[in-house]
């Protein structure tokens, strides 16, 4: 297992390697000198251009401004925002609260409304909740979850009034902004864990193990599920980063001050090394979550420690 | 397996002409015929918006928030424009940027897949870590990195899209193609004298292209939400051109006096997504029949090994 982990993680670094070049090529791919993008609208002198030319470096090769970008990245300095001053890395620290703590939520709502959803409709395939539940997922897929958000609001908070559509104080607050992003992905997650159960149950195995006279709920949980979830682990995996890049439009739409609104307004504005810092934040988040789950994956799933520890 | 299950017979007579084969599909697949219906509506929509809309969609033609009526017959937005014209020239907008994108996204990325999965170990290893690095930024947070770069206009947001699903053409179009390059017939051609494009292109692009047709159709619904969102969060057309994504975004502030400022937009997107979702399918199945029969005969199998295991 810890050659597996090793392996894996060190599958990770090129990723890593190829993000932070990716993230410090934005500014340089910006048309026109990244020195005059800084001072725009301030009504610079070339001369002031070039002096801070000279300051951030901006005048010697590329490859070496990487190299120094890399080193400033490694003591966790992500450069100064420019509209606040502020350094990106406090920025960041900041709101991180806000998007991980909407992005945890949605992931819990897709897999409570998901898993029993997708352990029934695999069971029973075929039958009611069945064709309820591939309803609900086809329509999850479908529905862009920034409109979802506005039919809950129009529901929950306009018709009802029973939950409130902004301010981050209470957990109240979460539940709207969860369940508009967390809803689609729940489709996503029944339609896998249904068809892996249908899969499992089909296998000889499974005939052996009844035989054996193990009850139902022994079957499901000992080598329904085992089989079943794998394929699952590793797709939720990729939805996390999904969830993440989701919370901008629902972070826009409920006024919460996290990253992904922030992101927007960084945009916006122009804030260039803000983008770069969220953007960077974002995809390690992601990456390391991928580690993690494909971690979880082999543990449940021994084929595929073997098939890489080989 | 118990249950013994009689081979499914294929009527191969039937499958020999282009009119059979759109039969057999429209007979067995019935989502995939109303979805096709709908699409010609939508495209039909797109088209012959100056001739369908009442209104000129910029025009300020009644008070502001006028609900549906029969001289609006989806209602007014915030400024007084007749929503229903603005959705009609909207459909315009927003297929035109889904089929570009697409088309980008396509013309890169399935080449991209084809040569990594089939040219030698050093190529794939380099194009394959290229993609991996673009997949470390969920779909949204690339198109947003583009946005940065380009700023915001209609032309980014295409290449915003493009470039955001090209990676995601890369790797689904890389594994396919990995499995076919061990293939008997493919070392034959080789033997035969063919060079590494020839066989690519005449041996191994006709197998995939099933596969490549489904993933543009299904294509059109994914970049529509993208460039929906990227329209939403305000980084596409500027106002007052009608758009979807805008729209929806535009009347959230009236989200209590007027819903369908929002809902009638959100609701185009949808349907769009939807269409497309099943489209991909329809058009699988009139062109390899036999996988339609093969996945109606493999629920069928499942359901009676599970009925028979009971």
């Amino acid at each position: 297992m810890a050659v597996f982990i090793l392996k894996r993680a060190a599958q990770a670094v090129p990723v890593l390697l190829g993000v932070t070049i990716l993230v410090f090529a934005i500014l340089q791919l910006i048309p026109g000198n990244p020195a005059q993008i800084l001072l725009l609208g301030t009504g610079a002198t070339p001369a002031q251009v070039a002096q801070l030319d000279r300051q951030l470096g901006l005048d010697q090769p590329v490859v070496l401004q990487y190299f120094h970008y890399l080193g400033r990245l490694l003591t966790g300095n992500l450069g100064y925002s420019y509209v606040t001053q502020q350094t990106v890395t406090s920025e960041i620290a900041s709101r991180l609260p806000f998007t991980l703590s909407l992005t945890g939520a949605a992931l819990l709502v897709a897999l409570l409304v998901g898993i029993p959803l997708g352990i029934i409709a695999g069971l029973r395939s075929g039958g009611l909740v069945d064709t309820l539940a591939t309803g609900v997922s086809v329509l999850g897929v479908a529905v862009p979850y920034f409109w979802l958000a506005i039919l809950l609001i129009l529901v929950f908070a306009v018709k009802l009034g029973i939950l409130p559509v902004l301010g981050t104080g209470s957990p109240a607050a979460l539940v709207l902004p969860a369940v508009s992003l967390g809803w689609g992905y729940s489709g996503i997650i029944t339609r896998l864990l249904r068809n892996g159960l249908i899969e499992a149950y089909q296998r000889p195995f499974i005939l052996v193990t009844r035989a054996k006279g193990l009850s139902g709920w022994q079957l499901l949980w000992k080598h329904g599920l085992r089989n079943a979830i794998a394929s699952t682990v590793s797709v939720v995996g990729l939805q996390i980063g999904y969830l993440l890049a989701g919370s901008v439009a629902i972070e826009t739409i409920f006024g919460r001050p996290g990253l992904g609104s922030f992101l927007v307004q960084s945009i916006q504005e122009k804030d260039i090394p803000s983008v770069q810092g969220i953007v960077l934040v974002v995809a390690l988040v992601y990456v390391g979550v991928n580690l993690v789950v494909d971690v979880l994956h082999a543990l449940i799933d021994p084929r595929i420690r073997r098939a890489v520890s080989v | 397996m118990s249950v013994a299950v009689a081979p499914v017979q294929a009527p191969a007579g039937r499958w020999q002409t282009l009119r059979g084969r759109v039969a057999f599909a429209a007979r067995h697949n019935w989502p995939g015929l109303l979805a096709t219906a709908v699409a010609v509506l939508l495209v039909v929509a797109a088209v012959a918006a100056p001739l369908l809309s009442p209104y000129n969609p910029t025009a300020i033609v009644g008070p502001p928030r006028l609900p549906p009526s029969g001289q609006f017959l989806l209602g007014t937005d915030g400024l007084g424009r007749d929503v229903l014209s603005r959705t009609l020239w909207g459909a315009r907008h927003t297929l035109i940027t889904a089929c570009l994108s697409t088309a980008l996204a396509s013309v890169v990325g399935v080449p991209l897949g084809l040569v990594a999965g089939y040219l030698s170990q050093w190529m794939s290893d380099v194009v394959m870590r290229a993609m991996d690095v673009l997949l470390a930024f969920p779909g949204l947070l690339l198109a947003l990195i583009v946005v940065t770069i380009l700023g915001p206009g209609v032309t980014t947001v295409v290449v915003a899209v493009g470039v955001s699903y090209t990676p995601i053409f890369g790797r689904l179009m890389y594994g396919p193609t990995r499995s076919i390059r061990t293939h008997d017939y493919i070392a034959a051609a080789r033997v035969v004298g063919y060079g590494r494009l020839r066989v690519l292109r005449k041996e191994v692009l006709p197998v995939l292209a099933t596969e490549v047709v489904v993933l543009v159709s299904s294509a059109i619904g994914w970049t529509t939400l993208l460039a929906a969102t990227l329209d939403f969060l305000g980084f596409g057309i500027r106002p007052p051109a009608p758009d979807w994504g805008a729209d929806l975004s535009a009347g959230i502030q009236y989200l209590r006096q007027a819903w369908w400022i929002s809902a009638v937009p959100g609701l185009a997107i949808t349907v769009t997504i939807l269409v497309s979702n099943y489209l991909g399918d329809f058009v699988a199945s009139i062109i390899d029949p036999d996988r339609l029969y093969r996945s109606h005969a493999r629920v069928r199998d499942t359901a009676q090994a599970l009925t028979g295991v009971e």
